[in-house]
This record gives C-alpha cells, sequence and structure tokens, in this order.
C-alpha cells in the first residue's frame, strides 16, 4: 500500500477547510477502514447564508475519478484556501462514490474510497 | 444538423480536436517536404543532440519538424487512449507540451525510455500505468539526457546506448515519486509541476556525470525569422479552436468569463469545471494572445517559441487564462527595461511564453503581485539552464517552480495579512462551484 492512509487524512482535512469556510461550528469526521475499501463519515454544520455553495457539492464529489491526477497532486488536498473549489474536484478525483446528504444547516457526507493494493 | 453534431462529439470533443491537430501537423509536413527530405530530417532529430536550445525548424526545416512534432503527439494520443484516461484539462496539457517540445527536443525515440521506466515503476508497485502516465509523458523532458550519453560515454556507440537507454529507464522510474512530493512544495502555484522535479533530478545526475568527467554543454541552434506563412497557419489554428469550442457552447460567450475567474492554482481542470467549449475557447484566445505578444516586440517564431505556444495553448485547460497570463507576461516584459535583456533574447522570448506556469500567483494574488512573478521568473530562467548544461528541455518550468517556492510564502505573510487588517478578506473565497460538466462516476 503506498500512501493511501496519507490520502485519506489530506480528503479529511481538506473537507473540514471547505466547511470551515462555510461557517461551520461543529465538525465531526470518522473512518472506517475495512479490507480494499476506506469509508469516510463526515458531518458539519454550516451558515444557511453559504446554501448556495452547496447546490454542486454533488457535481464535484461524484464527477470523474482520475488515478493519474490523483497521483501527481494528492498532497495539495487540504492546502488551499478554505473553500478553494479547485480542491474540492481534487477530492472527487481521489474517491470512488459520495453518497451526500443536505439539510438545513447541517450537511452529511459518506465517502468511498477503494485502496490501492 | 448543428445539433446533430454536437450530439455525435459529446465527451469526444478534446479526443477529436487533438486528433485533428495531429493530422493538421502532419498534412503540414507532407506539404512543406518530399518523403525523402522528411526520412532524412527525422533520422537527423534522431541522431543529433537535443540539449537546449536545438531548434528543429533551423536544424531539418519545417517538414521534418512538423512530422516529428505530429508523430509525438501520436504517441500521447495513442498512450491516453490505450489506458482510457478521460480528455480532461491535463490531458490536453501533457498532448500539447509533448508536441510543442517536438519542436525543439523531443522524437520519438528519445522519449521511450523514460515512457518504459515509468511503466516498470507502474508494475513494480502493482498498479496501472493509467495511474502514471502524466508523469510518464510529462517526464520526457529529460530526452536529451538519453542522446547527449549516447555521445558523452567513452566507450564503444553499442555500449554507450545501452547505458543511455538505462538512464532513461532509470529517470522515468523515479519521476512519480519525485513529482509528487514537488507538486506540494510550490503549493499548486507552478503549473509545470514535472519540470521543476525533473530539473531537481537532472541537476543531480549532471553533478553525478560531472564526478565522471563527462561534462554536457549547451547548444544554440535559433532560427530567427517569422514567415507570414507560419503566423496565418497560427492564428487561424487558434482561431479555429476559439470557434469550435464557440460551436461546442451552442454559441454562448459568458461561461468564458466564468472560466477568466478562476485563480487557476492546481487541480484548476477547465474542461472539468467549465466544460470542454469553454475550455477551448480560452485555448484558442491564450494562443492568439501569445503569437500576437511574439509579432508585437518584433520576437522570432522559431521551434522553441512555436514549441511554447502550444504547451501555454495545452495549459489554457489547466489553470491559464487571459486574466491570469497578463500580469506574469507584463511581468517579464518590464523586467526588461531594468536589466540587461532585451524582450527578443530568445531565452527571454521563450521566458514571457512561459511564465504562463505561474498564472495562479496573479489570479491568486493579484496583478501586482503577478508582474513580481514575471519579473522574477525572467531573471531566473536564465541562470538555471546552466545547472544541468540544457539536459532538462522544461529548464522554464524549473524556474517557475523555484520562483513560487520563494515567492508564495511572502506573498501569504504580507498580502492576505494586509487583507486581513485592512478588512478585505472575504469571510469565504468566492466559491465557484456553479461551473462544471462534469461526468458522473
Amino acid at each position: 500500500m503506498t500512501h493511501e492512509e496519507k490520502k485519506t487524512a489530506k480528503i479529511v482535512e481538506e473537507l473540514t477547510m471547505f466547511f470551515f469556510a462555510l461557517g461551520a461550528c461543529r465538525i465531526t469526521s470518522k473512518i472506517e477502514k475495512e479490507d480494499q475499501q476506506v469509508k469516510i463519515l463526515f458531518e458539519a454544520d454550516y451558515d444557511p447564508a453559504f446554501a448556495d455553495k452547496l447546490e454542486h457539492l454533488d457535481q464535484y464529489l461524484n464527477g470523474q475519478k482520475n488515478d493519474g491526477m490523483e497521483d501527481i497532486y494528492w498532497e495539495l488536498a487540504g492546502s488551499g484556501d478554505p473553500g478553494e473549489t479547485s480542491q474540492l474536484l481534487l477530492i472527487g478525483m481521489m474517491i470512488d462514490k459520495a453518497e451526500i446528504t443536505i439539510e438545513k444547516e447541517y450537511v452529511r457526507l459518506e465517502l468511498y474510497k477503494d485502496l490501492l493494493q | 444538423m448543428g445539433n446533430g453534431i454536437a450530439v455525435r462529439l459529446k465527451d469526444k470533443e478534446l479526443f477529436v480536436f487533438s486528433v485533428m491537430t495531429m493530422m493538421f501537423l502532419l498534412l503540414a509536413a507532407v506539404i512543406m517536404g518530399t518523403p525523402a527530405e522528411l526520412l532524412q530530417g527525422m533520422a537527423t532529430i534522431i541522431m543529433s543532440r537535443d540539449a537546449l536550445i536545438t531548434d528543429y525548424f533551423e536544424l531539418v526545416g519545417y517538414g521534418a519538424a512538423f512530422l516529428n512534432a505530429g508523430l509525438v503527439l501520436g504517441i500521447g494520443i495513442l498512450l491516453i487512449h490505450m489506458q482510457k484516461i478521460p480528455f480532461t484539462g491535463l490531458t490536453m496539457a501533457v498532448l500539447f507540451i509533448n508536441a510543442g517540445f517536438a519542436l525543439f527536443g523531443k522524437n520519438p525515440v528519445n522519449v521511450l525510455p523514460m515512457i518504459l521506466g515509468t511503466w516498470l515503476y507502474a508494475r513494480l508497485h502493482h498498479s496501472g500505468m493509467n495511474r502514471y502516465i502524466y508523469t510518464a509523458l510529462f517526464g520526457s523532458c529529460l530526452a536529451p539526457m538519453v542522446t547527449e550519453m549516447v555521445y558523452l560515454l567513452p566507450f564503444s556507440f553499442g555500449i554507450n546506448l545501452v547505458c543511455a537507454i538505462g538512464i532513461g529507464v532509470f529517470v522515468g522510474f523515479v519521476l512519480p515519486p519525485l513529482s509528487m512530493h514537488t507538486a506540494s512544495m510550490h503549493m499548486g502555484y507552478n503549473l509545470f509541476n514535472v519540470g521543476f522535479s525533473a530539473g531537481l533530478l537532472a541537476f543531480v545526475m549532471v553533478c553525478i556525470m560531472q564526478s565522471f568527467g563527462l561534462k554536457s554543454s549547451s547548444v544554440f541552434i535559433w532560427k530567427a525569422e517569422r514567415p507570414v506563412w507560419l503566423i496565418a497557419g497560427l492564428y487561424l489554428y487558434f482561431a479555429a479552436a476559439f470557434l469550435y469550442g464557440f460551436f461546442i457552447n451552442g454559441g454562448k460567450l459568458k461561461p468564458l468569463f466564468k472560466l477568466m475567474k478562476h485563480p487557476g492554482r492546481a487541480v484548476a481542470d477547465f474542461v472539468l469545471m467549465d466544460g470542454a467549449g469553454t475550455t477551448l475557447m480560452n485555448m484558442g484566445i491564450m494562443g492568439i494572445l501569445c503569437t500576437s505578444y511574439i509579432l508585437l516586440i518584433s520576437g522570432d517564431l522559431s521551434g522553441p517559441v512555436v514549441g511554447a505556444i502550444l504547451t501555454v495553448f495545452g495549459f489554457a485547460a489547466f489553470g491559464a487564462h487571459a486574466r491570469n497570463y497578463l500580469p506574469v507576461l507584463a511581468g517579464v516584459f518590464l523586467s526588461t527595461f531594468m536589466n540587461h535583456m532585451q524582450p527578443t533574447t530568445p531565452g527571454i522570448q521563450m521566458g514571457a511564453i512561459f511564465a504562463a506556469g505561474l498564472s495562479p500567483i496573479a489570479g491568486q494574488f493579484g496583478i501586482l503581485a503577478g508582474i513580481l512573478a514575471g519579473m522574477l521568473h525572467s531573471v531566473v530562467v536564465v541562470c538555471t539552464s546552466s545547472l544541468y548544461g540544457g539536459l532538462n528541455l522544461y529548464n522554464n518550468g524549473f524556474s517557475t517552480g523555484l520562483v513560487a517556492i520563494v515567492l508564495v510564502p511572502v506573498l501569504e505573510s504580507f498580502i492576505k495579512g494586509f487583507k486581513i487588517r485592512h478588512g478585505r478578506e472575504p469571510k469565504t473565497r468566492k466559491l465557484d462551484a456553479d461551473a462544471g460538466n462534469r461526468q458522473g462516476k
């Protein structure tokens, strides 16, 4: 396994940065690692004034997975300014699937990432 | 009818554009040289030294140079297609950087050892080549090292050739892990990431070579011309790219202005964020902008300059646009009024075009920061080439990496601090999340 745990931690870091930018005060993350897959549970509140910023969360997180881009740029995850969408795009390239629940002032994400052998 | 074509092209727009570009280059080659001249030219390209700056327009003529560019681009398209890599912004960047540098340093033979080395790296890590294909294709910037070793080593031609291939394979083998770490060094503010990692590797390898008494020296072969047919061809090609994107976008210009609001810091894949049509329009504009700058300063449309323009054309799909590029370009130009160099000095002409690698600095920190970055790049790039005897084709990528590493922490400290003290830092950066035509997983 190469860098897979670090990548998982970076994904959580990036999401934390993103939701801080949306005015989050309570953020919870949990990682479940099983055999060849890791599941990231991420919950955060947000300032309703930024609700429009979540409209395209699904578009970014459930976009094309891109192993090549992931391998060059994964260290940049979590390194940008809070709320930088290009970094959210990077998360979308690093994961295999995202289940997104958006409620008023609350977001729950379940991200699935297959681990490299 | 237009809609029917658009439907048939859907998700294949950039693949079609890349293949058409390759055919355009091959057609230009056939028009400009007889088969015998083209074959002779290709043989010369493959057998000659390729260290910076070896202008293939001057070395073998336009026909063979275009043939070489078409073949190298074809290899890139074939590998991308075989690995089922989606045609995103980074894909366009990697294809056009290869086509561009095939006018001054890369050829279908000297890029192969690096690709083989990266393939071995992928095999060793029980991973698919699709994971490392970008690094393999970008990494061919150290191709001159392969040809150089054939001439530098003191053994027979056969042994030299085997050693040269071995060194090329080694380079391709070590570049993937190195490139991964250099991205975090410049924080994505240098678009030419592999140029920086390859520069570091080239410097170390040249030091090793020198410890054995093997010294490589730079070359200067340069065609100081700007023929009217080439100017017309470039403008027509970039205009065609713009119009093709305009057609894909259904005649809408507005998304282009939205694209220009991105800071451009990696990973700003415009194809994924703004769609193929908008990206192609941006590429067309950047191509026209770069060509116009060279004409305005009465520069040369030599192989390296046209190659640099093609590179920036590709990176206009991955971070560079007119709004964040113009300040760094202005910085390079203005610096020539303060030092002994001229805007038409060959290295400065290339530096001005390749300064696009620092565009994210202007996009993130503003116009003045961009101008400063351009000025720094113009003075650093003339020093860096001698570090590795011209053996790293992405000399500008190495320079932009150094500038970003030095400048970004300072800018973050002062500009952000200033904005926060004066209440100009927004509570949250504008999230341009409404952009994007991403396909589902």
